[in-house]
């Protein structure tokens, strides 16, 4: 019988077999039959299948709502589904009858959420939070927390950057509410506040929740403002199961920018000098040469692809529960080369957690994690020093190495930088960094009504990074950087909650907490330059013949009272009430403590006799909420009088030998500081149709972020610098629309369908008496501000001239008002004063987008699974600075190299916006001709999988091929729209300053259960 | 029951909480960070306080960009394409508010020294009085008269700050901002000492007496026209000529090698280094000023054609410019065609350096008394043609003590002499940041110009005249910076930019 069996089995999957160490075991058959029926009704269901789980071993209830199955192992699971209702699976391990009822399908929104101290069912949510499992993103080979909620939850908007591995991905959900307050939203992993989402491997998560609302992260208070991401690690289920989730990906620059070859370059030079006079630098036998192949395709210098550019994830784990004791504990591996030569983000991450079941009334649980972080040379983001922008800038006529192997240094053309090769192999950036936390749980029933949970947490980051600078890589002397930081963070947390049903239908909830944070911070940094041994450099910086050495200390706290009431009526209208007060140690005893309400109410009208008889809807709820969040936005100290604070920057030499120590006044004390408030109203309804196979969410919010704190700007001369200051106010209007279809549910078909889309506008309403600031920095090489905030506008504007092409031949005179000639640019003189000058500079574009939206697709056809994700940003710009850079308009870049220069202006070719060489022209870098539509529709994932049914020794085993950004549909000419140099900045958006662009990956993987 | 069981656990609750509770601080105690009511308590914390105003006052110096504003004089130009228009633009009178230089190396830098000295000059009171405590003082006050005379001289009247800026201030009259900078002086000047053992870069008595010197000059040129300050400009730099321990070296480049820093005619020079650990101690004019094509300099300003070629030849000539370059390349062949200073980098290139930047020196002192004492007295004495004759033998090689009746100026008229004197300062003290503001207090702006080499030059800009001093007047005063404009909408931007 074995044999048998096994022959059969070697026909249908002799692949497999053949790649499988399979180990042999005895098995029984097993007979199992019974009855499908609706649990409320009684009802038999007919047609419902009943299969194996990890088998093609399946049968469908018949006419009486019968099955009959024969299974192979002693300990199989069953599965039953059907269209409307809820799956179940039941384990079997001996032959019986089973009749099974199965709960109608509406019953999934019985699906119990995290709410933040504590949990709820989400039908009984009051508040807007968007809610992932682990497998809405398990389909996607992802080794960063951020690319989950990626596309998958309206109104949550998250960017790669930057493209370098291991860089942090933008986050902003509703929009951004603060200006030189950080927007990224609070992360709060297993109840301890402030994690960072880059050391979370994400086959460890559970569930994620957004809460978006103000009902829903007022529960955070002052920290709620952004919205809060709640991550809930797995913990460990029945019985005992090993799972290996491992992956490696191909990676490879998307695409090239079109730069001028080495020849087209050398006579560009000499065109160029023509028109100042002089005598060429190229003969025509140089050029000769470069058209056969002299000089150097930079890009193809530096990037790097397929093996060469390698990612891979593993990760291990064990998880299952016995007796009163259960366990989750993974490790996890990532090793991620980057495109760029030289560059990589590598993760170790280890996992346990336990919980115990002390008694029946009282668990308790431990979860401990560590990872350690490192990443070479991934944070550049430099217009001039960066390998992948210097690429693009760097004279195409120079030779990428010299004679002696060691890279070229500069060229007397193209780029004031040094070259790429220097700067990939002569600028090592690494950082280090090790996060590990402990978190304890206590939770205890102290009767039926009354629970009490602890939560206490300690989480330790200590990150090094070294910068090392050769000699033939810098403009200055060598370098050798070294700086340590430590911080320290401690948490507590007591929940008092009491919950009882009065009557059938008042059910009462309170809750009490008591929280209280604080941290510590200590840096240290060691400076070395000029080093007598090059090739010691990190290593001792002892060698470097100047040393200068710095630290500091700072410490924060927090302390919290939340309170919460709800209430509901007959399941049909709910009520949600909650206070946070906290006092902040950052602000001065006066306005310590900000106090933050809100109310939310729901009705569901699904549950209303008038409601049900139409007979169209399984759910409908109306919500609406309305409360106030807070962001302390600031650092510590910051309300205190201050000296200033750096240690050498004001230290003078007096003696040609050393400096000596200068102490310089900073800025005056600051008593009147406050928490940043945002006010948010928010009206939501919930749809589901069909059964539960189509739902809908759409939520309309306003939102209003006041006391806003913003440097205010004191003219230079005052040495006050820019004063932090409670004076501006934003406003964040938008919507969010949630669609799911489960558009096919054949017994062996099935399609999912999921859509997100989402619209916000942010417009300042006030900063206080300016009309105009800028808070943004400096971009291009002469640090043009391009980024203005003023009332009435938008975050993310741009600034710069109007660009209406060049002047013509018969503009002459025209052109000669300004000093100009024709064929050079025409900026619009919008005063029309003759001159162009800074009063001709308005806004050119903006970088916020218009519209978010994200459309995934899930097909499964037996054991294959083909997932198709599409994300899309519309409506935003990007300023091409490097484009801008590469035309030579910023002074940094002597000769063009970008292949736009190629159709310059030329008496036969005036309708063009690239000015001809010219000694009279006036060109900026903050010109509208730089401005791009950068909207894009991004193949994010495509990913076809296909589970090997019943497979010796394997519980589960899903093989996948898989690509990320494979395809872009874009108009924008840079690498990649979604880039921005200045990260996570709120007013600095869509700034492409030499962005690393994110890298097109193919991804074969494999995940399995043992 | 269920009652009883919570008020039987309830005080057990309160007890964790209450034990855990509150052990957070919530008040803030930095302690790597310093607080101005804790500190300048002695004389070695007032004095870390006076050394942090020193680090702008060199910042100023050693950058190219210090010089931004002066562009406008005969002595230099800049060139097309690059980065340089700000550069250009002051060369050829077309500046506007918007270089984010202006602001950076001029504006910025100049009242950072004038709020760091008035962190010394409010709270120096806290000391017991002393001599060592006063002189400190005075080289706070030293350094923010010479940031206003600076401030003065670029953009006319500028707001006064004497202690917490509110930023309403207006802009004071050129005659209230020479009121400060002379009370500023004359106290540096009384209470400096005569020497700082080991510290040649601090203001010594003898440096304050000679920039009030130059600021009684100029206060007596365009637009107070104090002339009565002509003679408080004569004595003080006769007391500095006669007087003093500085004297003219003998040799015209024997100043400006970097081997021989804070030599006897070095009154006061920022003493620059490139390897201590930050390269904004470094001075940074071997990049700025030498040849881009050529060396790998930065081309940000060389000399103009006429001024090269009107220039005596000598010892003084040879020495001021570089015109031939690596492989025998004369000036005329560079890139961009025009001979470079060599002086003011210390003959290096396309590299930072230790090379001390004068703030003063002797021949300017030797110049201001002849120019002062002329215009005092209506006709030059001895020691004036002795003053402005020592500076022409030693730039024609001569011994300077021994007259040679071929280099010599002699029997002027006042006029002739005032005339011989501003062109000897502008040969003498060529590039070194001087002659714009020698040609505007002295309103030649119209006359320099008009040699300039027009077909070999950057064209100016057409409302400029060089028959006409009053064309030029609109551009004696630079731009107030752009973004101090924004922030100050009620003030009036001088009449270049309006």
């Amino acid at each position: 019988m074995k044999k048998i069996i096994t022959c059969r089995f070697l026909k249908r999957n002799l692949v497999l077999v053949l790649l499988l160490t399979l180990s042999v075991s005895a098995f029984a058959q097993l007979k199992i039959s019974g009855i499908v029926a609706d649990a409320a009704s009684g009802e038999t269901l007919i047609g419902a299948s009943v299969f194996a789980e990890g088998t093609s071993t399946g049968t469908v209830t018949d006419f009486d709502g019968t099955y009959s199955l024969t299974v192979d192992a002693a300990d199989a699971v069953l599965i039953f589904t059907y269209t409307g209702y809820q799956t179940q699976e039941i384990k079997v391990t001996e032959s019986k009858t089973l009749d099974v009822k199965l709960a109608a399908a509406d019953n999934l929104l019985n699906e119990v959420v995290v709410v933040g101290y504590g949990s709820k069912k989400k039908v009984d949510l009051t508040g807007s939070i968007a809610s992932l499992s682990a497998k809405d993103f398990e389909a996607q080979p992802i080794t960063r927390v951020e690319n989950a909620l990626q596309g998958r939850t309206a109104g949550v908007q998250v960017s790669n950057t930057n493209g370098s591995p291991g860089n942090n991905a933008r986050i902003r959900i509703r929009g951004t509410n603060s200006i030189t307050g950080s927007g990224s939203p609070l992360v709060v992993l297993d109840g301890i506040l402030g994690a960072s989402l880059g050391a979370i491997n994400p086959s460890d998560i559970e569930s994620i929740q957004v809460l978006k609302d103000a009902s829903a992260t007022a529960l955070y208070g002052s920290r709620g403002a952004n919205g809060v991401i709640l991550v809930t690690s797995k913990k460990g289920k029945d019985g005992s199961n090993v799972n290996l989730d491992a992956f490696f990906g191909l990676q490879s620059l998307p695409k090239k920018i079109d730069i001028v070859s080495p020849a087209e370059y050398a006579r560009l030079v000499n065109e160029q000098l023509a028109v100042g006079g002089s005598a060429p630098a190229f003969f025509e036998e140089d050029i000769t040469e470069f058209e056969n192949g002299a000089g150097t395709d930079w890009q193809d210098e530096i990037y790097r692809e397929g093996t060469e550019a390698l990612t891979q994830n593993y990760t291990l784990s064990f998880n299952g529960k016995k007796d009163k004791i259960g366990y989750y504990v993974a490790g996890n591996l990532v090793d991620n080369e980057g495109i760029l030569t030289n560059n990589f983000y590598k993760r170790l991450a280890l996992r346990s957690n336990l919980d115990f079941e002390l008694n029946d009334r009282m668990t308790a649980g431990l979860n401990i994690t560590y990872s350690k972080e490192e990443a070479l040379n991934g944070f550049a983001s430099d217009l001039l020093f960066a390998p992948n922008a210097s690429a693009l800038i760097f004279a195409p006529v120079a030779e990428a190495f010299t004679a002696d192997g060691t890279p070229t240094k500069f060229s007397p053309y193209g780029s004031i930088a040094v070259s790429p090769t220097a700067s990939t192999f002569g600028r090592n950036d690494n950082r280090q960094t090790n996060n590990a936390t402990a978190t304890a749980f206590f939770n205890w029933k102290i009767t039926d009504d009354i629970t009490y949970s602890f939560t206490g947490g300690v989480r330790d980051v200590n990150a090094t990074s070294t910068i090392a600078v050769a000699s033939y890589a810098t403009t200055g002397q060598t370098e050798a950087n070294v700086f340590n930081s430590d911080f320290t963070q401690f948490q507590h947390t007591h929940v008092l909650g009491y919950s009882k049903l009065f009557g059938a239908k008042h059910d009462f909830g309170i809750k009490a907490i008591f929280e209280e944070q604080d941290s510590d911070s200590y840096g240290s940094a060691a400076f070395g330059q000029n080093l007598l041994v090059e090739s010691v450099g990190i290593n001792n910086i002892g060698f470097a013949e100047t040393q200068v050495i710095s630290s500091g200390q700072s410490a924060e706290a927090i302390r919290s009272y939340v309170g919460r009431v709800e209430y509901e009526f007959d399941d049909k209208y709910l009520f949600t009430g909650t206070v946070r007060a906290d006092g902040s140690s950052k602000f001065p005893e006066a306005n310590r403590f900000g106090v933050f309400p809100s109310v939310a109410a729901a009705w569901r009208l699904s549950e209303e006799g008038f409601i049900k008889d139409l007979g169209i809807f399984d759910n409908l709820k109306l919500r609406a909420s309305y409360g106030q969040v807070g962001n302390q936005a600031i650092s510590p100290y910051s309300s205190l009088a201050l000296l200033q604070t750096s240690p050498t920057a004001f230290n003078p030499v007096l003696d040609n030998t050393a400096p000596v120590i200068g102490i310089a006044p900073g800025r005056a004390a600051n008593p009147n500081l406050r928490w940043e408030t945002t006010t948010q109203t928010d009206i939501g309804i919930d749809f589901g149709f069909m059964d539960g196979r189509l739902t809908a969410g759409f939520d309309y919010y306003t939102k209003t972020t006041s006391d806003l704190l913003l440097f205010v700007s004191t003219p230079t001369y005052t040495g006050l610098g820019a004063v932090l200051q409670n004076v501006g106010e934003i406003g964040n209007k938008g919507f969010e629309v949630d669609l799911g279809y489960l558009a096919l549910n054949r017994e062996d078909l099935r399609w999912d369908i999921a859509f997100n889309l989402a619209a916000n506008k942010t417009t300042v309403l006030d900063i206080g008496n300016n009309d105009v600031i800028f808070p943004g920095r400096g971009f291009a090489g002469s640090g043009s501000l391009l980024s203005r905030v003023e009332v009435g506008g938008e975050l993310g504007n741009f600034v710069g001239y109007i660009n209406d092409g060049t002047w013509n031949t018969d503009e002459e005179s025209e052109a000669a008002v300004y000093g100009l000639q024709p064929g050079d640019t025409k900026y619009r003189d919008l005063n029309e004063d003759g001159v162009i000058n800074e009063e001709d500079v308005t806004i050119i574009g903006n970088g916020a987008p218009d519209l978010i939206w994200g459309l995934n697709n899930t097909v499964s056809y037996k054991g294959f699974e083909l997932n198709i994700f599409l994300q899309s940003m519309m409506g935003q710009d990007v300023f091409n600075v490097q484009r801008a850079v590469m035309m030579g308009t910023s002074g940094d870049v002597k000769t063009p190299t970008h292949g736009d220069i190629r159709d310059r202006w030329t008496p036969t070719n005036q309708d063009t916006d690239t000015p001809a060489f010219s000694s009279t022209n006036f060109q900026a870098p903050e010109d509208s001709r730089f401005i791009e539509d950068a909207s894009f529709i991004r193949l994010r994932n495509v990913r076809l999988g296909y589970t090997v049914p019943a497979v010796k020794g394997f519980k589960s085993l899903t093989v996948y091929v898989s690509g990320q950004n494979l395809l872009t549909f874009t108009d924008y000419k840079g690498y990649d729209p979604e880039v921005s140099g200045a990260g996570d900045s709120n007013v600095d958006l869509g700034i492409d300053n030499g962005t690393y662009p994110n890298p097109k990956v193919i991804t074969f993987g494999v995940n399995a259960g043992f | 029951m269920r009652y009883r069981t919570l008020c039987k656990n309830l005080p057990l609750f309160l007890a964790v909480v209450f034990t855990f509770g509150a052990c957070a601080d919530l008040e803030e105690d930095p302690q790597g960070l310093l607080t101005p009511q804790t500190f300048y308590q002695t004389n070695e914390e007032l004095q870390a306080g006076v050394f942090a105003a020193y680090r702008p006052f060199m910042e100023y110096y050693l950058n190219a960009q210090g010089g931004l504003t002066m562009l406008g004089g005969d002595d230099v130009t800049s060139r097309e394409g690059s980065n340089k228009e700000p550069y250009r633009a002051f060369d050829r009178f077309t500046a506007n508010p918007s270089y984010d230089w202006l602001k950076r190396h001029n504006w910025d830098v100049l009242f950072q020294t004038v709020f760091f000295a008035n962190a010394v000059l409010n709270n120096f009171e806290n000391l017991e009085q002393s001599f060592s405590r006063d002189a400190l003082v005075a080289e706070a006050s030293f350094l923010r008269g010479w940031a206003y005379f600076s401030l003065v001289r670029m953009y006319g009247p500028v707001p006064i700050i004497r202690n917490t800026a509110t930023g309403e201030e207006p802009r004071s009259p050129e005659s209230e901002v020479y009121d400060l900078i002379i009370a500023d002086l004359e106290f540096a000047v009384e209470n400096l000492p005569q020497n700082w053992l080991g510290e040649p870069g601090r203001v010594r008595s003898w440096g304050a007496k000679s920039l009030l010197a130059k600021v009684y000059l100029t206060s007596a040129g365009w637009p107070l026209k104090r002339t009565e300050n002509y003679a408080r400009a004569a004595s003080l730099a006769q007391d500095v000529v006669d007087n003093s321990p500085f004297a003219l070296l003998s040799d015209f480049e024997a100043i400006w090698l970097p081997e021989n820093p804070n030599n006897s005619e070095s009154i006061l020079a920022i003493q620059s280094c490139d390897n201590c650990g930050d390269w904004q101690l470094a001075n940074r004019m071997p990049f700025s000023i030498s040849a881009e094509a050529e060396e790998g300099g930065w081309d940000d300003y060389y000399a103009e054609i006429n001024f090269f070629e009107e220039f005596p030849e000598g010892r003084r000539k040879d020495v001021t410019f570089q015109t031939t370059f690596s492989g025998n390349i004369s000036w005329e062949n560079t890139s961009q065609a025009h001979p470079y200073y060599q002086k003011t980098r210390g003959f290096e290139s396309a590299k930072i350096s230790s090379l001390n930047a004068y703030v003063l020196r002797m021949a300017d002192v030797h110049l201001l008394y002849a120019e002062a004492q002329n215009k005092a007295d209506g006709a030059p004495n001895f020691a004036a043609y002795e003053a402005v004759n020592q500076v022409r033998r030693r730039a024609a090689g001569l011994d300077i003590n021994t007259p040679d009746a071929d280099v010599d100026l002699a029997g002027l008229s006042g006029d002739e002499f005032h005339a011989a004197v501003l062109q000897e300062r502008a040969w003498e003290l060529a590039a070194e940041w001087e002659r714009w503001f020698d040609m505007v207090r002295n309103q030649i702006v119209a006359e320099a110009t008009a040699d300039r080499e027009f077909d070999r030059e950057l064209p100016l800009n057409p409302a400029v005249d060089v028959s006409n001093e009053s064309s030029f007047e609109p551009y004696y005063y630079a731009p107030i910076p752009q973004n101090e404009m924004l922030l100050r909408p009620d003030w009036t931007q001088n009449p270049c930019c309006m």
